[in-house]
């Protein structure tokens, strides 16, 4: 696990969002998965704003 | 027996003149049937019974016929072709029929089998579906939606707009490579209220950020989040994680007491839960046994890698030798933790070379030093105090199970398990490669193949009292000639016993004693190089070439001239 206490920390909305993403997933995700998919969400934000 | 037998004359209907002629009547037929058995059936044809009557008894034939028909109970009537007969029976009754019911009999039954029964059709079970919240989604059209409505609202300043986010719909496919994100919208209209339109929120902006970063804030918020469910890198959430029951986790343990070694998550899935490996849900159920096992703290002791996940408990035995405790190891080569950096990276070489040491050979065992480190993985758990791995030898068609015991703080790390390796094998000396594979929990190793050759080499006799001698050895593996403990190098070992465990745990009183054993005596000094230290040294106890010239150069009895060649002057 990695340590604790990076100045990157994760709002309310983005927490909700990975536990979203994890009942809807059938089998078990690596971390690399969620990082993914909290970028990809970023993403989509910027071209929905646009 | 019946020796009487009283008849009751039948009564007859009708007037008295018929009831005379129907009597009459009775008694020609029963005069007819003067032998036959009182239900058997009386038959005389109608036309010469009227003959007889009206020749006999001057009635007339329509009076005759007129008696019988009306007399039904007495008289029967029936037709055989042409003819018409009057039947009755020596009691007076008309005769009844005896004639079997057709329809239902046994061998009707054979032949002509009730009709299948016809079920009515089962209507189709009702498919549970997930709540549509959940499973349903709906390719979103960024912008246009909040913009409409936007640009419907009516320019009145007392309608109150409140756009609420609900729930993030997310898609994800069996390999997160896209998630879609549709806010959904829920307009109300109320009067008289403030003017408020507040934007679905946001999440955070992660563009441009180091995974890693955004890796670590993600352990950090959600490892304490009780409802989600992490082991060896992977997620899951609580909830849908399968539990398993006291009867799943006993069987689990005694399953791997009867198979007497660690098991993995999938041996476990497929032998215990009956899961088989190419079902749907065989990734969700090893992470459930992985994640519900690492709760039984008690019960079970995880000891794999992240792609070998072993399971491990309490009461299986000790992996590799028991001639020595791992305690008492770890304490030998305590001297690795000062040497080897904290900061090490795993995995980070594709194989090691290795010579082994007598002490080694012995023990069936490899350090755990600065390059093992570099090329094993490291610990899934912060508390994992050991991994089974698997070395394969491709030469032995042979797999072993290797204990890594990792370092503490006051023991150095080692790797058990090699014992019968080695003694099949090798010989101290030998050259050995360690390579690792895309699986971080499974090892390749080779050993130089050779010539076979004998030497009487240096054996370690602890039948009854511990004793070094030297015995005669073929091998066929390719040795170091530097670490080879031959009774041509070191004739004087061949007498000596096992040093005290007080003297063998400090470095320089081993140093001490080497000297006394392999040393060139110069009047009451020993001398010896420096490679032959390191060879004898590390009979007694693991040292390194860092750790042996640091103790030689702090030894105040010890004196070097070019720093291969040491004196020990014990005075």
């Amino acid at each position: 696990m990695a340590a604790k206490g990076s100045d990157l920390q994760l709002s309310e909305d983005d927490v909700m969002f990975l536990l979203t993403l994890l009942r809807n997933a059938a089998s078990p995700l690596t971390t690399a998965q969620l990082v993914d998919a909290l970028k990809l969400r970023t993403n989509r934000q910027d071209i929905s704003s646009s | 027996m019946v020796t009487d037998q009283d008849h009751q004359a039948p009564v007859f209907a009708g007037t008295k003149k018929f009831q005379t002629l129907a009597a009459r009547t009775f008694d020609v037929l029963r005069g007819r049937g003067m032998f036959m058995s009182d239900y058997a059936p009386i038959r005389v044809p109608a036309e010469a019974l009227t003959a007889f009557l009206v020749e006999t008894q001057g009635a007339k034939p329509a009076d005759v016929a007129k008696a019988i028909a009306d007399n039904p109970d007495v008289f029967a009537t029936e037709s055989v072709g042409d003819i018409d007969y009057v039947v009755t029976t020596r009691t007076g009754k008309a005769p009844v029929s005896n004639d079997p019911l057709s329809t239902h009999s046994f061998a009707a039954r054979f032949l002509a089998p009730q009709p299948k029964i016809v079920r009515p059709a089962r209507p189709a079970p009702e498919r549970v579906r997930v709540d549509p919240n959940w499973a349903t989604y709906s390719a979103p059209e960024y912008g246009d939606e909040e913009e409409d409505a936007y640009l419907d609202l009516p320019d009145d300043d007392n309608v109150v707009v409140v756009v609420e986010p609900v729930a993030d719909e997310v898609v994800t496919e069996a390999v997160v490579t896209e998630v879609e994100v549709l806010p959904s919208e829920e307009v109300e209209e109320t009067e008289a209220a403030p003017v408020e339109a507040t934007k679905w929120t946001a999440g955070s902006d992660f563009s441009g950020r180091d995974d890693a970063l955004v890796a670590t804030a993600i352990e950090s918020r959600l490892t304490d989040d009780e409802r989600t469910a992490w082991f060896a890198g992977k997620w899951m959430s609580e909830d849908r994680v399968a539990r398993l029951g006291r009867n799943d986790i006993r069987r689990i343990k005694d399953y791997i007491a009867e198979q007497d070694r660690p098991l993995t998550d999938a041996t476990i899935a497929q032998d215990i839960l009956n899961v088989r490996a190419n079902s749907a849900e065989f990734d969700a159920i090893q992470f459930a046994i992985n994640y519900r096992l690492s709760r039984e703290h008690r019960e079970f002791d995880f000891v794999g890698t992240n792609d070998q996940r072993f399971w491990s408990t309490s009461s299986l035995p000790q992996i590799g030798t028991t001639r020595r405790k791992p305690n008492e190891i770890g304490t030998d080569y305590r001297y690795l933790v000062d040497e080897i950096p904290t900061d090490v990276e795993q995995r980070s070489i594709p194989s090691v070379s290795h010579v082994l040491s007598f002490y080694e050979f012995t023990l069936g065992l490899l350090p755990y030093n600065l390059e093992m480190q570099q090329l094993l993985p490291a610990q899934v758990l912060p508390d994992q105090r050991s991994t089974v791995v698997t070395f394969e030898i491709p030469q032995l068609y042979t797999t072993y199970l290797v204990e890594v015991r990792y370092p503490t703080p006051n023991r150095g790390g080692f790797m058990l398990g090699l014992d019968d390796f080695y003694a099949e094998s090798l010989v101290p000396g030998a050259l050995i490669s360690v390579t690792a594979t895309e699986n971080d929990g499974h090892y390749t190793v080779e050993f130089l193949p050779a010539p076979s050759q004998s030497a009487r080499l240096l054996d370690l006799d602890d039948r009854r009292s511990p004793r070094y001698h030297f015995r005669p050895t073929s091998f066929a593996c390719e040795v170091s000639p530097e670490w080879l403990i031959s009774e041509d190098r070191f004739p004087k070992l061949g007498a000596e016993k096992p040093l005290d465990d007080k003297v063998r745990r400090r470095p320089d009183t081993v140093v001490e004693a080497t000297f006394q054993r392999i040393g060139i005596e110069d009047g009451d000094s020993f001398i010896s190089t420096f490679d032959e230290l390191l060879t004898a040294v590390n009979i007694e106890r693991p040292c390194s070439e860092t750790l042996l010239r640091s103790t030689l150069e702090q030894h105040a009895r010890v004196s070097s001239d070019d720093a291969d060649t040491f004196t020990y002057d014990p005075r």
